[in-house]
């Protein structure tokens, strides 16, 4: 029923006809310095405010009676120009004007959306990053984090997963909680939006999941193809004004909205292949240790009951004692078997495709866009697939010469086939890293049953046929702005904006045929499992704000913004899950009834601010801004209501579009305060007891996490200093940042020794920091009116440290990979802390009598061998060391090449894959000890050994390639038509033993990082696309 | 459009749309905060079925830990997955048992959990109202926390017996008297005392409260070595009563969910319990075929006991216990007949005759009349009869069994490190044990 009535009125704005005027048509073209057309130009008359806008051939009309008039030609990347003309009865005017380039243009107004954070470039004080529609187009992904990989300077962008729904990372400039997630706040047009992710799909592998964030994170809505523009503040010093819920920074996104002029259309097409990037290496040699039934051959202990059975089949074995345990018995004869690569039997070439129509027209008085769009994704892995719908509307009204009202509306509906999520042995890649690879999984019954493989185990092929975990989404986002300016200088602007997310979320495990031979654990589901859950969420905010410019002196204004601010968010959960299902039955009605378990979630905040700015300019040079914002969030305790965020930034543009070596320099500087609302839940304040399901009585159980009634948000106090230079004739841009941010007050769930009746409190206990700085350079080394050749250049490296934690406590993450992830005062945030390799002083193994590696321990014996307790240290750190990028694009006459290297280096990864294959025994240390390459007893003595699992995970992505080829001849009339090919993660250059360092077992969460278990690899993907103007 | 009306209109909506931003505290309807646990009579009951909730729900529940912890560094389960990596461990012994092994910190903190959660209830009781209500809520809290406080002191050297910040760690005799003290007063106050439907009515029930107590109370002073209180309190607990932790089909038997159910993590060391040599099960002890699956049918693990099915209720004492408590006491102060006596009713005991159907069916005992001789005999009943009760550390170690770094080494650890989370923030942690 909604989608009809958002149809109705799609169909209706876009066929609305409008107003003509009977008036004389004043035609012309815009070109650059080259001669080459440029598109996009507004040119208004400066009186009347009448204005229109270039279209693809750089061509614009305008109608105006009789009269003379200045016409003011005004662009991106353009300086303004002004041109008089005199129209006189019925002629035809033609005008021909040449802009000249502007590559760093002060004037240009940032982020036209919030007054108090944006405003003329040549005002900011800090570094902010603006992303062009033509920048996260054509990117080989249709997912908006995605196309946003390697352009933004500060910003580490992690696709968490290569599933078509998998979530995406955002971090800017490092963690900033160790509690809360450490994704920005997201705008779009004003409205708060939820990037939330919320678990109704991977329900059966919640219970264990540890700390890991399951389920896609919601800006997977939004479509790259209407975004105009896409501003980052990264610090919170940009942030203030944002209060409470800026110290992560804030994205904000605006979408495209029309142009007056005649309706334009743009019809775009795209069809995809999607492929595993690199198979991993997996053994097929036809051995193993001891007997075909031993499980994990290379590091199981024979039991006693196997040693009886199997020594008169030819069993020998050795001991082998590590850390002076009991000795294990080993193995030693090898058998054949038959070894399988499964990896064939889950992976899949996969396509998709996205078509996308959106118009755009209106008269100078009303603007209309509107976009409709169909993509479906598949994944590499089969039966996976991401397939998203939406529509789009933005209208703007002029509704007198003192009031613009606009106000716009969209609707997706999104759903995914997902499979069991990588923290499960039932996820696809788990599956066929913990299944010893000596059964046929494609043995079926007369019925087409899958037959079991290695007990307790899942045949991995289930995994593909028998498991449905699916999610469907619908969202609105819409938004409501009034603009007035009743008087001179004024200007009052208030919007309002609503998010509304409608989910449901099915999870099926079919009954296993097979479960009387495999006899999987109940954790596994051995008699099927069905979930279902419903989640509503509502972000409703309200924005006002008043501008007022006062001249105080010659050459000195003064601007002020005040305005104030509501947010509230409200999410309802309701989920039931049960097993033993019923035959044939895909929903929680096939669950039998002793089996099933509900539960109601109810989360909902508030958070009201008001907020003051101050600019002071001097000859429209130097400026210093000044902001104070108080804000009251409900999940504080009203004592800890009142939280001030002030700011203060100056810019001092030194030189001023300038001829010669240097053209501009301008410096920055800012400090400000925000805060962080996410490390607290909503009621994480209060000690509270729950009621759980417990054999029909009704029953109260003390939470284990006690309760800090007083608990004040988190404060980042951030100092930021920069300049943006442009250099040689506007050949060479530059603009660097160095920024240090000390979190105080951060909130902690800090470990309890449980004597005191409790395991963890959570409460202002920690310090943390990061430092680091940011390099953006461009170069426009050709410009001519045939050829063109960019490159962009972007270096970040940030450094965090966890500067206090409650007086030194450390504590550790929990997560199903077995990753050890810890906090540790000193350090930075979810280091790898562990066991580690005893070594000589030369650095060398130092290793046991029987010629194995071993952990390091407290002492040494007399044969210098360690003894005692296991060590443990900072095994491996999982922030990068440095991230940079490089972007190039060459455009010769119709043809454009364009390419991105992405860089990540320094980060470590903890390999859970590679171990699982050589502790199941068919990795490639497996494959050794099978032939005598390393010490039988190799493998069963790096378990315990953590740093064996940590790895190198820097990496150079060729992340997008791509070719294009655009049709504008004079025969096509004034349409075009582009066609381009891309290619996006072509090639790796990495040391890493797995399938892309690029991954994260613990999805969206902000302290689970770098754990590579059972994740679906990032594809490689080639697109094409078609896109049609006319 | 007028401005001034348009700037009025806007105003007087802004107003309206900014009211919902009064100072608003949210509540979660889904809890109840302590004060409100703590109120009224039904609450406090809930609040007893949370502490049975906690002792025996999931893997990190006392009653897997406990069983699971005791039974892998005693041999009665081995580790089927080297992978399974806190109950490997636990099977390598000596220093792969770290302090923050799963296993042992789940331990420690679940049982000071139940204790703080019990102590809560104890210290509210005197809100209800009903004198025979009040006096089970009591009882059944004491029983909780003398079950908490003695599985301290059975796996770790020393524990505090109050609840809170830096608490003050006590001897193992003063918690394990604190434990009888909790024991003696549930059984005292319910003497003479009906409990009342509306107290039986809201708790799963399944327990015996007053031979509850009486039996822990036995066992505690069985392991303080007070022989005389031992025999004594082992001698008020009749055997044909039940008294059992319950289970369905959420809450799951944790012992089965885990190892039971699945050859993936742990499963009985072999059909001998484990044992060799003196201790090895006699042929045809009927116990075996109650324990263990003989024969084992392919692909399913050999365990079999009170954790068979999901459903499974687990024993909090079998009768059998209380035969070998006194068997032990009587040999320690020497009275060889009497220990004969209570030994053989082990012994004799057939399946049809014991509330449980755990019966070994063997002739009487024919060795020496010697206090060696009737330990041994004795050690050897309790790791059959009371196979996986989470009481064989405690035994191997007061029965003096080579302990770990001896030849012959029938247990991996004798005491576990503290948890780092209780060494880290707790200054009063006594150092860990060398083994």
């Amino acid at each position: 029923m909604k989608q009809k009535k958002h149809f109705y009125f799609f169909i209706l704005v876009l066929f609305a006809s409008f107003a003509t005027f009977a008036q004389t048509k004043v035609k012309g073209k815009v070109v650059d310095e080259n001669g080459a057309s440029v598109p996009g130009i507004n040119v208004i008359e400066k009186t009347s405010k009448k204005g229109v806008s270039t279209d693809y051939s750089g061509e614009f009309s305008i109608s105006l009676g009789d009269g003379s008039y200045t016409l003011v030609f005004q662009g991106i990347g353009f300086k303004k120009q002004e041109k008089s003309i005199v129209v006189k009865g019925g002629d035809t005017e033609s005008i021909k004007i040449s802009l000249a380039t502007e590559i760093n243009n002060l004037d240009e107004i940032v982020i036209k959306s919030a007054s108090a954070l944006g405003g003329p470039k040549r005002q900011l004080g800090n570094s902010i990053t603006t992303i062009k529609a033509e920048e996260i187009r054509k990117t080989g992904t249709e997912n908006l984090f995605g196309a946003l990989q390697g352009k933004i300077p500060g910003a580490q962008i992690t696709q968490n997963s290569g599933d078509p729904a998998g979530g995406f990372s955002i971090r800017l400039r490092g963690t900033k909680s160790l509690r809360g997630s450490s994704d920005p706040l997201y705008v779009i047009d004003g409205v708060i939006v939820s990037n939330a992710s919320v678990n109704i799909a991977q329900l059966a592998a919640a219970n264990q999941a540890g700390d890991a964030t399951l389920g896609q994170n919601r800006l997977a809505d939004i479509n790259p193809n209407d975004v105009e523009s896409l501003s980052v503040l990264n610090g919170a010093a940009a942030a203030a004004v944002y209060g409470s819920r800026a110290s992560n920074g804030v994205v904000l996104i605006t979408t495209k909205k029309g142009r007056s002029g005649e309706t334009k259309f743009t019809f775009s097409s795209t069809a995809g292949i999607n492929t595993l990037r690199e198979k991993q290496f997996i053994s097929t040699l036809g051995k193993q240790f001891g007997n075909a039934a031993l499980r994990l051959h290379t590091v199981g202990g024979l039991t006693a009951p196997q040693i009886t059975a199997w020594t008169p089949l030819g069993l020998t074995f050795i001991q082998v004692s590590r850390d002076g345990g009991a000795p294990a018995n080993l193995a030693t004869n090898i058998v054949d078997v038959t070894r399988y690569d499964y990896q064939d039997d889950i992976f899949r070439t996969a396509y998709s495709n996205d078509t996308y129509l959106s118009a755009s027209g209106g008269n100078d008085k009303s603007q209309y866009f509107a976009s409709l769009s169909y993509s479906n994704n598949e994944g590499i892995i089969k039966g996976t697939n991401f397939r998203r719908v939406g529509m789009r509307v933005r209208l703007n009204q002029n509704v007198t010469n003192w009031l613009k009202v606009a106000a716009g509306i969209s609707y997706n509906n999104s759903l995914s086939n997902e499979k069991a999520t990588g923290n499960v042995f039932y996820s696809p890649i788990n599956s066929i890293n913990i299944t010893n690879n000596i059964y046929d999984l494609n043995v079926r019954d007369a019925q087409g049953n899958l037959q079991a493989v290695e007990i307790s185990r899942v045949n991995p092929l289930s995994t593909i046929e028998d498991m449905d975990f699916q999610q469907t989404t619908n969202r609105t986002i819409s938004d409501l702005q009034f603009n007035a300016t009743p008087i001179k200088n004024m200007s009052i602007d208030w919007n309002v904006g609503v998010d509304f997310i409608s989910q449901f979320g099915k999870n099926y495990i079919r009954p296993y045929p097979y479960n009387a031979i495999a006899n999987l654990p109940p954790e596994r589901y051995p008699n099927g499992f069905a979930a279902n859950a419903g989640n509503t969420s509502v972000l409703l905010n309200s924005d006002f704000s008043i501008k007022y410019k006062f001249n105080l002196a010659d050459k000195l204004d003064l601007s002020l913004i005040g305005g104030f601010n509501n947010q509230y968010q409200k999410a309802e959960l309701l989920a039931a899950s049960g097993n033993t299902l019923t035959p044939s039955v895909t929903t929680i009605n096939g669950a039998a009834s002793t089996t099933i378990t509900a539960g109601y979630g109810l989360d909902q905040f508030s958070v009201y601010g008001q907020y003051l700015q101050g600019t002071f300019g001097y000859d429209n040079r130097y400026f210093v801004t000044a902001a104070l914002r108080r804000d009251g969030a409900s999940m504080f305790s009203p004592n800890e209501n009142n939280q001030y965020y002030p700011k203060v930034s100056t810019s001092l543009v030194l030189v001023d579009n300038a001829q010669g070596a240097i053209n501009l320099a301008k410096l920055r500087s800012s400090w400000g305060q925000a805060g962080g609302l996410t490390a607290l839940g909503t009621y994480d304040r209060f000690y509270q007891f729950t009621s759980p399901a417990f054999l029909g009585v009704s029953t109260l159980v003390p939470g284990a996490r006690l309760a800090n009634p007083n608990v004040a948000p988190e404060i980042t106090t951030e100092i930021e200093v920069g300049g943006d230079f442009t250099f040689f004739n506007n050949i060479v841009n530059l603009g660097v940042s160095y920024y240090e941010q000390k979190i105080t007050d951060l909130i902690v769930n800090r470990t309890l020794a449980s004597t005191s009746g409790g395991t963890s409190i959570v409460n202002n206990f920690g310090g943390m920091e990061n430092k680091g700085y940011e390099i953006s350079l461009g170069l426009n080394l050709i410009k001519k009116k045939n050829l063109s050749w960019d490159a962009d250049i972007i270096f970040s490296q940030n450094r965090n440290k966890i500067t206090d934690l409650a007086g030194g406590t450390t504590s550790f993450i929990a997560n199903s990979g077995g990753a050890p992830i810890a906090l540790i005062q000193g350090e930075a945030a979810s280091v790898f802390y562990g066991t580690y390799y005893a070594r000589n002083a030369d650095g060398s193994l130092l290793l046991t009598a029987q010629g194995l590696p071993q952990s390091d321990k407290v002492g040494r014996d007399v044969n210098g061998q360690p003894v005692g307790v296991a060590l443990l240290k900072v095994i491996g750190d999982p922030n990068p060391d440095w991230m940079g990028s490089f972007r190039t694009s060459i455009t010769y006459k119709n043809f454009t090449f364009k390419t991105m290297f992405d860089a990540v280096i320094g980060q470590d990864v903890f390999n859970a894959d590679r171990r699982t294959r050589n502790n199941v025994g068919f990795g490639k240390l497996a494959e050794q000890e099978l032939t005598g390459q390393i010490p039988r007893g190799t493998i069963y003595s790096l378990v315990p050994i953590e740093e064996y699992r940590v790895e190198d995970g820097s990496f150079v992505k060729v992340r997008e390639i791509g070719f294009s080829y655009r049709f504008n001849e004079p025969w096509m009339k004034k349409t075009d038509l582009t066609l381009s090919v891309t290619g996006r993660n072509l090639f790796v250059i990495t040391k890493y033993e797995g399938y892309d360092p690029e991954t994260n077992a613990g999805g969206n969460s902000s302290l689970l990082r770098g754990v590579d278990f059972g994740n679906v690899p990032i594809p490689r993907t080639v697109q094409f696309s078609a896109t049609y103007n006319f | 459009m007028k401005k001034i009306s348009f700037l009025k209109i806007i105003f007087t909506l802004l107003s309206v749309f900014s009211l919902s931003s009064c100072e608003q505290e949210y509540l979660n309807p889904s809890t109840v905060s302590e004060t409100q646990a703590i109120e009224e009579v039904n609450a406090i009951i809930a609040l007893c079925n949370g502490l049975q909730f906690r002792y025996t729900n999931g893997g990190a529940s006392p009653t897997y830990t406990i069983i699971t912890a005791s039974a892998i560094t005693t041999r009665e389960l081995d580790v089927l997955v080297q992978t399974q990596a806190p109950e490997q461990a636990l099977k390598d012994g000596a220093n792969n048992v770290m302090s923050n092994n799963a296993i042992t910190t789940r331990l420690w903190e679940e049982l000071n959990l139940v204790k703080a959660n019990a102590q809560l209830i104890l210290n509210n009781t005197f809100k209800i109202g009903d004198p025979s209500v009040r006096a089970a809520v009591s009882a059944h809290a004491s029983i909780y926390k003398a079950l908490a406080l003695a599985n301290l002191v059975t796996f770790f050297e020393r524990a505090p017996i109050v609840v809170g910040e830096q608490a003050v760690f006590n001897s193992r005799t003063e918690v394990l008297n604190e434990a009888i003290n909790l024991c003696r007063s549930a059984a005292d106050g319910l003497a003479g005392v009906t409990i009342p439907a509306s107290f039986t009515s809201k708790t799963t029930g399944n327990i015996n409260y007053i031979n509850t107590a009486n039996a822990l109370a036995a066992r505690y002073y069985n392991m303080l070595g007070d022989n005389a209180n031992a025999i004594v309190f082992a001698n008020k607990v009749p055997t044909t009563f039940r008294s059992q932790l319950i289970f369905d089909a959420v809450t799951r038997n944790p012992l089965f969910d885990a190892s039971y159910s699945n050859r993936n993590r742990c499963e009985p060391y072999n059909t001998a319990l484990g044992l060799t040599g003196a201790l090895a099960p006699t042929a045809g002890d009927g116990r075996i075929a109650f324990h263990l699956k003989v024969p084992q049918p392919t692909g399913t693990n050999l365990g079999k006991g009170f954790f068979e099915t999901a459903l499974s209720a687990i024993p909090f004492y079998v009768p059998g216990e209380m035969q070998l408590i006194k068997a032990e006491a009587y040999a320690r102060l020497n009275d060889f007949p009497n220990a004969t006596t209570a030994l053989n009713a082990v012994l004799t005991k057939t399946a049809a005759s014991d509330v449980y159907g755990l019966g070994a069916n063997l002739p009487a005992y024919s060795g020496a009349a010697t206090q060696p001789a009737l330990l041994l005999e004795i050690y050897k009943n309790r790791r059959i009869e009371l196979f996986m009760s989470g009481l064989t550390l405690e035994d191997s170690r007061r029965f003096g069994r080579p302990g770990p770094g001896m030849m012959g080494a029938e247990r991996t650890r004798n005491f576990f490190p503290y948890p780092l989370s209780e060494i880290t923030n707790n200054p009063n942690t006594p150092p860990n044990p060398a083994n």
